[in-house]
């Protein structure tokens, strides 16, 4: 099937939509993400990179109740599913492994002290 | 809210259904927010920009599972499908692909040709009101036109200008050679003499210089920048002096400007213009002035708002000049559009031409190969289609509905033709030089919307009727015989399919033959024996002096000179040359008739430098002791007055004084071309003997004097002979280049066009029967192939592979044969038709059609009887368990 890698933007992404659970439809993970970032982004970049998620199977989306806000339209929410899940664990490991074999991670911590 | 709205409709237009209502309500909720944060104007911005950035294939292209897929995806599998199919079957894909796109390559380029041909002289502006003022002969009882020339008298123009209102200018145009100077070397070179109208009339483009004033003085000269180039170098010309001679007259031109003559596209070339005055340095005064004498070309110009037609009605029926009462020929003027002279062959003139036949042939050849090639990707796709019974069937149990199932087929040959369309244009891009060559006239590759368009509706009518008989043949099968593999319909789409192959082994047979007897013919005049020898025979341009006498000596000093070589073994001089159209004398008879006979001005060793035979009487004599009266008559001329004795018979005519008798008879010689019978023609030392019958002349070639010198060289090397005569040229005339042609060249360029075109005949329907083979081979193979199955059987229950063998080649056998007899009455109907227009041809033979036919037999049979035999030699166990 398609491309199973996770991309630097695609994991930031995916951890905004957990974070954001109930409340994670596009234009609000583009605001959280410009506030978490400090970096701006369009409606369009989200967009299409959470329907990208969807096709490699990291994500799932049902639409919620309309809202009046939205000229009456329903919000498209997000899930992680289990696959996403085991992308987000996978990238997290393999970082986690590179810090721990880093020989200046000790130092550096000590420093900051 | 107050969302801008071409944005939204944009939206909606291509954003899937399904995310839509997410992405607008995500819009919306940032445009309130920029509404409340920013402003109107700029939250409208911001909403316009983040449209356009949903514009991106990962939400276009967003994987939709729906119901009812709409119609633009659908395209997207049915195009995926077939790559699939065209790369499962490489061989038919490389067969079908190929057989298109080098035909859609072909087809292109033929277009290319012809537009270009229709393109000639289209630049003018005033094209429309531009006429070229011809005259059509007429016999007077009959009413039969004996011809029609565009070569006209000088003074007419003018006298029409005079005479009839209505006409806004017009211009003469002639040509003739003159020796050009640079510096002291001379060049041979061809002029043209025109009114200074003719810079106003005709839109050729200035490159330097002013036409204000050009071609007033006689003494003005305007150039083609070639020729500018060749005489002044990169530098300006203009103002510059050119030294040039016409006849035995110099002149010192001045350039006034430099004129592009776009010769690619005008049947009008020219390299010097000098204005018409100068041209009676070519003419003698009474000649100039006279209407007896065809000498050039006349152009006129209409006021606008005469309408043509009514001003040529005018023409024909008003008297021009005074004609003999007793005469039975009438002289009619006509006018042929300009726009129009580079494609009518039926008024010859100086202009180039291009025979609209050859148009039409092309064009028709071009519908062959494009019907040849558009058959076999039909035969070839519905026998494909056949094999695809499966994936239809499941196809149809899924539901697939007739409509959606030809929507398939359709969009399937329609990627198939356009991809090969595509191939074909790159192709015809690349061969675009090689065509050129080919044609014998550079052509740039640039085709307009217009022939793109035919070839688009050419290639989606192919797609049409493939995907429709695909279509009649799937639909009328059964879901379960689909299934199983069966097919049921065989048979009424076999007579379908043969038919296509009995007219493509038609074509085949027609285009070959059509190839031999045109390559037979052009062997044949190339070979045909002329009557005398052209073998190292040379011609050199005599200076052009005006008197016969200084030429005589002039030939006579070099010819002794030249002569101390043993390998000169003649020299002779004469009037015309081996490559124009000879001069014609018109004889004014008492009865009203006209005599035309060819005339040529020659010296006494004409005859055996030639090598013509005397059949009759005597020769002249090189001594010099020849009676002032004798001329020579060839055997036609004795045929056409019906003399059993020409010996000292005179040739008749109402204006002749008794100044002439014929001392002796030569035998026929092809002076002209072998698309005319050989005509009467009179050889004579100088015009004397019959000058007083002449009533008018017909030629380019005038006034009579000797121009050429004639060399017959002996055996051994030619380069140190060349080196000699030029030396003892340059030693007698060094103010004369040194132009010399052989013989044998100047009539192989005569016949170049002919030779063009059968090159060209070669190669297209070699091409042509490529193709038809091309589909025949494949439906060959699968025809066998459909067959495995059969042929186990057969042999399972103990029938010999020769048997087997025979089953399968029978019926190509019949197809062949009856292709042969649809091919063999049109070929021969056509094929005599061309040869008609040759006086000189070969006889079409039965045998080499039957040959042609059996060639074409044996090659079917040989190809389908291996195909068999291989078939029949596998192992039946093997072909069985297939299925």
């Amino acid at each position: 099937m398609s491309d199973q890698r996770l991309g630097e933007f695609e994991e930031i992404i995916l951890l905004l939509v957990g974070i954001l659970a109930d409340e994670a439809y596009a234009f609000h993970i583009g605001e959280t993400y410009t506030r978490q970032t400090g970096k701006s982004s369009s409606i369009g970049a989200i967009h299409s990179t959470l329907s990208r998620l969807e096709q490699k199977g990291f994500l799932k989306s049902l639409h919620s109740d309309p809202t009046p806000v939205r000229g009456g339209r329903r919000k498209r929410i997000y899930r992680i599913t289990a696959l996403g899940q085991r992308a987000l664990t996978a990238s997290r490991q393999l970082r986690q492994s590179l810090w721990n074999q880093f020989p200046g991670f000790s130092d550096l911590s000590f420093h900051h002290e | 809210m107050n969302l801008p709205k071409l944005p939204l409709r944009f939206l909606e237009w291509f954003c899937p259904d399904d995310l839509l209502e997410g992405i607008l309500g995500d819009l919306e909720e940032k445009f309130a927010e920029d509404v409340s944060n920013r402003s109107m104007r700029k939250a409208r911005w911001h909403f316009r920009w983040n449209v356009i950035r949903l514009f991106h294939p990962s939400i276009l292209f967003r994987n939709p599972m729906r119901l009812s897929p709409g119609p633009a995806e659908m395209v997207v599998r049915h195009i995926q499908t077939t790559s699939r199919q065209m790369w499962r079957n490489p061989f038919y894909s490389i067969v079908t692909l190929a057989g298109l796109s080098v035909t859609t390559a072909f087809v292109f380029l033929t277009l290319l040709f012809i537009r270009k041909e229709q393109s000639f002289d289209q630049f003018h502006q005033n094209k429309n009101q531009i006429f070229r003022v011809y005259q059509e002969i007429k016999n007077a009882e009959t009413g039969t036109v004996i011809r029609k020339s565009a070569v006209t008298p000088v003074p007419l123009a003018e006298g029409l200008a005079n005479s009839f209102s209505g006409i806004q200018n017009y211009t003469r145009l002639a040509s003739s050679t003159a020796t050009v100077y640079q510096e002291a070397e001379p060049f041979t070179e061809t002029v043209h003499f025109a009114d200074a109208a003719f810079l106003d009339m005709f839109d050729f483009p200035l490159l330097q210089g002013n036409l204000a004033n050009a071609l007033t003085d006689p003494l003005d000269l305007v150039l083609s920048p070639d020729i500018a180039v060749k005489y002044f170098g990169q530098g300006n010309p203009l103002g510059q002096e050119l030294r040039l001679t016409l006849n035995d007259t110099t002149i010192t031109t001045i350039v006034r400007a430099v004129l592009d003559p776009r010769k690619a596209e005008s049947s009008i070339p020219f390299d010097f213009i000098l204005p018409i005055d100068q041209y009676q340095q070519i003419v003698s005064k009474d000649l100039f002035d006279s209407y007896a004498y065809g000498l050039l070309e006349n152009y006129i110009q209409l006021a606008t708002g005469i309408e043509p037609k009514d001003f040529g009605k005018r023409l024909r029926t008003t008297r021009i000049l005074e004609q003999d009462e007793n005469s039975n020929q009438q002289v009619f003027y006509g006018l042929q559009p300009l726009s129009q002279i580079h494609l009518a062959d039926e008024v010859t003139g100086n202009a180039l031409y291009t025979s609209p036949q050859k148009l039409y042939f092309l064009m028709i050849l071009a519908i062959l190969v494009i019907t040849i090639a558009g058959m076999n990707f039909i035969i070839l796709s519905t026998s494909q289609a056949l094999g695809r019974f499966r994936e239809i069937g499941v196809r149809k149990t899924l539901g697939a509905q007739g409509f959606q199932l030809w929507w398939q087929l359709m969009v399937e040959s329609s990627f198939i033709c356009i991809l090969a369309a595509s191939l074909g244009v790159f192709l015809a891009w690349w061969l675009t030089p090689l065509f050129g060559q080919l044609t014998g006239s550079p052509l740039t590759f640039q085709p307009g919307w217009g022939a793109f368009g035919i070839l688009l509706l050419v290639m989606l009518l192919v797609a049409l009727t493939t995907s429709l008989l695909e279509a009649r043949i799937i639909l009328r099968t059964r879901v379960q015989d689909a299934l199983s593999g069966k097919n049921k319909n065989g048979k009424t789409r076999n007579t379908l399919n043969d038919g296509f192959v009995v007219l493509q082994f038609a074509l085949s047979i027609a285009l070959v033959l059509g190839a031999l007897t045109i390559r037979r013919q052009m062997q044949y005049i190339l070979h045909k024996d002329l009557g005398f020898d052209k073998e190292r025979l040379l011609e050199i341009a005599l200076p052009a002096t005006s008197s016969t006498d200084n030429n005589l000596h002039l030939v006579k000093r070099f010819a002794a000179l030249v002569q101390k070589n043993k390998q000169v073994l003649a020299v002779s001089a004469s009037m015309n040359n081996s490559s124009e159209p000879w001069t014609e004398l018109i004889f004014a008879q008492s009865d009203g008739e006209k005599e035309k006979i060819f005339y040529n001005q020659i010296d006494a060793n004409y005859l055996s430098t030639m090598g013509i035979e005397l059949v009759d009487g005597r020769n002249f004599t090189p001594d010099g002791n020849n009676a002032s009266s004798a001329i020579l008559v060839n055997e036609t001329l004795v045929r056409h007055f019906h003399w059993d004795n020409p010996i000292n018979k005179e040739i008749p005519g109402k204006n002749f004084t008794g100044s002439h008798r014929i001392i002796g008879v030569v035998k026929d010689f092809h002076f002209s071309s072998l698309h005319q019978q050989i005509a009467p023609l009179i050889l004579s030392l100088d015009l004397e003997p019959v000058a007083s019958g002449i009533s008018g002349v017909s030629t380019h070639v005038w006034p009579a004097n000797l121009y050429q010198i004639l060399v017959r060289i002996g055996p051994g090397d030619l380069e140190p002979i060349l080196n000699n005569l030029e030396s003892t040229w340059r030693s007698m005339v060094p103010d004369q280049a040194f132009s010399y042609q052989f013989v044998d060249d100047a009539l192989k360029n005569k016949y170049a066009e002919e030779a063009r075109w059968e090159k060209a005949m070669d190669w297209a329907s070699l091409f042509a029967v490529g193709i038809a083979w091309l589909g025949l081979l494949s439906l060959m193979r699968l025809s066998v192939r459909k067959k495995t199955r059969e042929i186990g059987i057969r042999k399972v229950l103990g029938s010999s592979i020769p048997a087997v063998v025979t089953l399968l080649t029978r019926k190509f056998f019949w197809l062949v044969l009856i292709g042969s007899l649809v091919a063999w009455p049109v070929a021969w109907l056509l094929l005599g038709k061309w040869l008609n227009t040759f006086s000189y041809r070969i006889e079409l033979s039965p045998w080499s059609f039957v040959l042609v036919g059996l060639a074409v037999l044996i090659f079917t049979t040989g190809t389908i009887g291996f195909q068999s035999w291989q078939a029949s030699r596998a192992n039946p166990v093997d072909s069985l368990k297939q299925e």
